[in-house]
């Protein structure tokens, strides 16, 4: 898709891996290492609970791949090639050692794909999409909340308020139809337009999902920022620096914008670790291959591997960006003690 | 007569409030010459703080100064524009507040919230800057200034906090300091030293101080005059050792009963005022305090006594004052 659009996806990795290192620096390594070792307990529950969920749904998870002619003893091969012939404590040891090789299985459904390579092509397209949202929402969301905080009480607080609000309500599965019948209908009159669906032709494809979801977090990002802003700014320090006779503008961004991040950081660290669980009904209505649509996909098909390994994905990414959102936390304020 | 410090004429602040207009600060005049020492006492709600931050301009909606002149050295606060305003907030007039735990930004470093002060004030770049800040910490006496420099706010206590916020205030050498109840939310023991630091340095700075507090305590040992707040407006202004000997208005009188007295015999009752102060909403016709004195007429329900002098440098708002 070219450098351009996968900028987002780099700043945003090259930003968590740049707090990574500062604040390993900063608050120091041991807490690094305690929490990260605390984290591979979490991922192991994890791992636990989805295995044991596969392996008590009811029906054959390989029925389907064998198809109608299928014979016992073909069945029966199936089941020996995915370990399902053994007791489901020697079936997960199978499945936790394959996960440390970054081995997630073959796919139940997807003849002779596995998982790790669904997930290798679905999670970087969702990624993109939903990395670029969210950095464009957070570029033009903040901005309109803070200034809405400041201005509170003024038509431009209130009608950018509303308007957001709308936007957020929203759901993508309203706002995306309506985009793609504007869109026949400029092209039914050879207006200039962009395409309604579709992935991987042209790098314009990925201009209106990206919209889309950039309309739908920048409503609720525009709002977080503006009520968090409002309470800071009606904080006795506030009064303090407005009493030294600070300007304005230094005011609102030295010294109450810092004190408003913790609230956006918050919101924003599962927002990031979410983002490899890709966005559904985008994906669905612009028909991209991401994964969301393959993990809603998974389930519907039983594909256990699939959904196990998407599972795995979202946990490991949330729990990083946990650790991360903390590690933001003592750098931003003081008070925080990180142990 | 040389001109006034500051002089407040006729102030009116007003709150444009849903339920109504709060008046809570209603004609309130008052001056204050270079040097001294004036105190502003009444109960919550009186219009003290709205009074000093009416003089800092700082009154945000639905607040707004509705009328009345803030005269310092001549030029009216309440007319200037916004670039004046920042030249004189924080460099000739300088506040110090109630509550030393909020009032200081807990993200940034105690040297940087000083330096930034002194820098926007004195045009000093950050080296000079960083060592006026270390040399107003050893002037509210914080041992180690140098260090403590770097340190957060919440590494200092209540008391080492306020010394802060006096370091602050007092870092680009003001000419008037508002101290807006700055020893209300310490222990005993700490306001004594705060006020004793707010006493010496203001008179090393040879800064003007108006002290607001509910204290009259605090204004014995302080002040040079007191004035009296009750409902949004002054019902006295006296030097200090005639408010304490001879108090004009009932109110006076009442605050000054209703201090405790070692000398009474254990178990003997407290003096209370009775009744509520008014709602600033809607005040009643006449004297404010009325509907609560002990020596109200027919006529104190009717009209309202105008603040008048009733003896040397002692003024009353009161018909039938002693």
């Amino acid at each position: 898709m070219g450098l351009l659009s996968n900028l987002p996806v780099l700043l945003v990795l090259l930003a968590v891996i740049a707090l990574v290192i500062y604040s390993g620096i900063r608050i120091g390594p041991r807490f690094l290492i305690k929490r990260l070792a605390g984290l591979v307990f979490v991922l192991f529950g994890v791992t636990f609970i989805t295995f044991i969920l596969g392996y008590v749904t009811p029906g054959s998870p390989v029925q389907n791949l064998c198809g109608a002619k299928c014979t016992p003893s073909q069945l029966k091969l199936l089941y020996h090639i995915y370990h399902l012939d053994l007791p489901w404590y020697e079936q997960y040891a199978t499945f936790l050692n394959g996960l440390v090789h970054f081995d997630l299985g073959f796919s139940f459904t997807q003849r002779g794909r596995t998982v790790w390579s669904i997930l290798g092509t679905g999670v970087p397209i969702s990624a993109q999409i939903g990395l670029s949202a969210l950095v464009f929402a957070l570029l033009i969301g903040v901005p309109i909340g803070i200034f809405a905080a400041v201005r509170a009480g003024t038509k431009f607080d209130t009608a950018s308020m509303t308007v957001a609000l709308v936007l957020f309500s929203i759901p993508t599965f309203v706002s995306i139809p309506i985009y793609q019948i504007i869109t026949v209908q400029l092209s039914q009159h050879g207006l200039p337009h962009l395409p309604i669906s579709g992935w991987g032709d042209s790098p314009i494809e990925i201009v209106a999902p990206v919209a889309i979801l950039t309309i739908v977090e920048l409503g609720f990002y525009a709002r977080l920022m503006r009520t968090t802003m409002l309470d800071v700014l009606n904080q006795d320090y506030v009064r303090t620096a407005r009493a030294k006779g600070l300007s304005r503008r230094l005011v609102v961004f030295r010294h109450a914008f810092r004190n408003a991040l913790v609230p956006l950081v918050t919101a924003i660290g599962p927002a990031i670790a979410f983002v490899v669980t890709g966005a559904f009904f985008t994906e669905l209505f612009f028909n991209i291959p991401g994964i969301g649509f393959q993990s809603v996909a998974s389930i519907g098909n039983k594909d256990m591997p699939v959904v196990q390994g998407t599972v795995i994905i979202v946990a490991v990414a949330v729990a990083v960006m946990n650790l991360v959102v903390d590690m933001v936390y003592g750098i931003l304020d003081p008070r925080i003690k990180v142990s | 007569m040389t001109e006034k410090l500051l002089e407040v004429q006729n102030l009116r602040t007003h709150f444009f409030t849903r339920t109504g207009v709060v008046k809570a600060v209603e004609d309130v005049s008052f001056y204050l010459e270079e040097g001294e020492t004036l105190g502003v006492v009444g109960e919550s709600g009186s219009g003290k703080s709205v009074t000093s931050l009416s003089i800092m301009r700082l009154i945000d909606k639905p607040g707004k100064i509705v009328g009345g002149k803030i005269l310092f050295k001549g030029e009216d606060i309440a007319e200037m524009d916004e670039d004046r305003l920042l030249q004189i907030r924080g460099g000739k007039i300088a506040m110090i507040f109630q509550d030393p735990m909020t009032s200081l930004n807990p993200v940034l470093t105690v040297g940087f919230q000083i330096a930034e002060a002194v820098k926007t004030h004195l045009k000093l770049d950050d080296k000079a800057a960083m060592n006026r800040a270390a040399e107003m910490l050893e002037r509210v006496r914080i041992p180690e200034a140098r260090r403590r420099l770097n340190h957060y706010p919440h590494e200092f206590s209540g008391g080492m906090r306020q010394r802060v916020m006096i370091a602050i205030a007092l870092s680009c050498n003001p000419q008037l300091l508002i101290a807006d109840e700055p020893t209300t939310a310490l222990d005993v023991t700490i306001q004594a030293q705060v006020l004793e630091l707010i006493k010496g340095l203001s008179k090393e700075f040879r800064t003007a101080t108006l002290l607001i507090t509910h204290d009259l305590g605090v204004v014995a040992g302080t002040c040079d005059r007191v004035v009296v707040m009750y409902a949004g407006r002054v019902v006295e202004s006296a030097p200090t050792h005639t408010l304490f000997k001879k108090p004009a208005h009932p109110y006076t009188q009442a605050l000054l009963q209703a201090i405790p007295r070692p000398d009474e015999p254990p178990g003997s009752r407290l003096h209370a005022i009775s009744g509520q102060p008014p709602s600033l909403i809607n005040l009643p016709a006449g004297c404010p305090f009325a509907p609560r004195c002990v020596k109200a007429q027919a006529r104190c329900r009717q009209e309202l006594p105008p603040l008048e002098t009733k003896g040397a440098g002692q003024m009353a708002a009161c018909f039938y004052p002693y």
